[in-house]
């Protein structure tokens, strides 16, 4: 097990929370983790089934595996850039 | 010198910087596309945007696109991408690309590739200011599952011609 900071950014960034994981591990189940920290009551419940989780080189979508010795994940939301 | 300018910038992005950058003898075309901040969105009125960004992603993220459009065009090409984060009014520029290429064609589509690439796929987002004193982020395109093929440009998904 290893220890996980999440950092949410835009609409989730009041998110921020430390996970002990498993990895590797696929980034729908990380998020199912992070899902489990929350009231089931917030917003941020909905907003985090559209996230991806990202490094500063990767975006990892729902089947895509996290590597082992991954320390920090943003939490990223729908992008509306441009 | 590098083919390929990416930054994320806290202030007014210099309009002549792309064509500056993209400039090469060999080159006879140069496209750019500016996004402005707009008055009206979804029939609101809005006063500004404040623009927040993971920035190394983003910069992983512009490269990779910048490396894809040479890929799909078969070419060398110059590009630029700048995009403002922080607090924007309406009339900015929020994004300015830049494509130069030997031709028109492949600039004109390698610049709309990257663009709506760069929609679709930079960690980036929008909080949206409005005259009401409202603020609201902006409902975007999800990062977490594949995306359409269909949403990759043109000749990305041309089909093959038929003999």
């Amino acid at each position: 097990m290893s220890r996980v900071e999440i950092i949410g950014f835009a609409s989730l960034r009041d998110l921020r929370l430390e996970l002990e994981l498993d990895l590797p591990q696929v980034a729908g189940v990380v998020k199912e983790a992070i899902a489990a920290r929350l009231d089931p009551a917030s917003p941020q419940v909905a907003l985090l089934a559209r996230a991806a989780l990202g490094t500063d080189t990767a975006i990892y979508r729902d089947d895509d595996p996290i590597p082992a010795g991954t320390v920090q994940l943003a939490l990223l939301p729908p992008v509306s850039g441009g | 010198m590098d083919r390929f300018f990416v930054e994320i910038r806290d202030d007014a992005i210099p309009p002549e910087a792309a064509a500056d950058f993209c400039a090469d003898e060999r080159f006879g075309a140069f496209v750019s596309f500016v996004g402005n901040v707009r008055r009206v969105n979804v029939g609101r009125r809005v006063t500004g945007i404040t623009y927040e960004s993971f920035r190394p992603l983003c910069r992983t993220v512009f490269l990779d696109i910048c490396r894809e459009a040479e890929r799909i065009f078969e070419q060398e090409l110059r590009i630029y991408v700048s995009h403002r984060v922080g607090e924007t009014r309406v009339g900015d520029a929020s994004v300015i690309v830049g494509v130069g290429a030997i031709h028109r064609d492949e600039a004109f589509e390698a610049c709309r590739y990257v663009i709506e690439e760069l929609k679709h796929r930079a960690p980036i987002w929008k909080l949206e200011h409005y005259e009401d004193g409202d603020s609201g982020w902006v409902p975007g395109h999800c990062l977490c599952q594949e995306r359409r093929a269909g949403a990759r440009g043109r000749r990305a998904v041309a089909p093959e011609p038929q003999p």
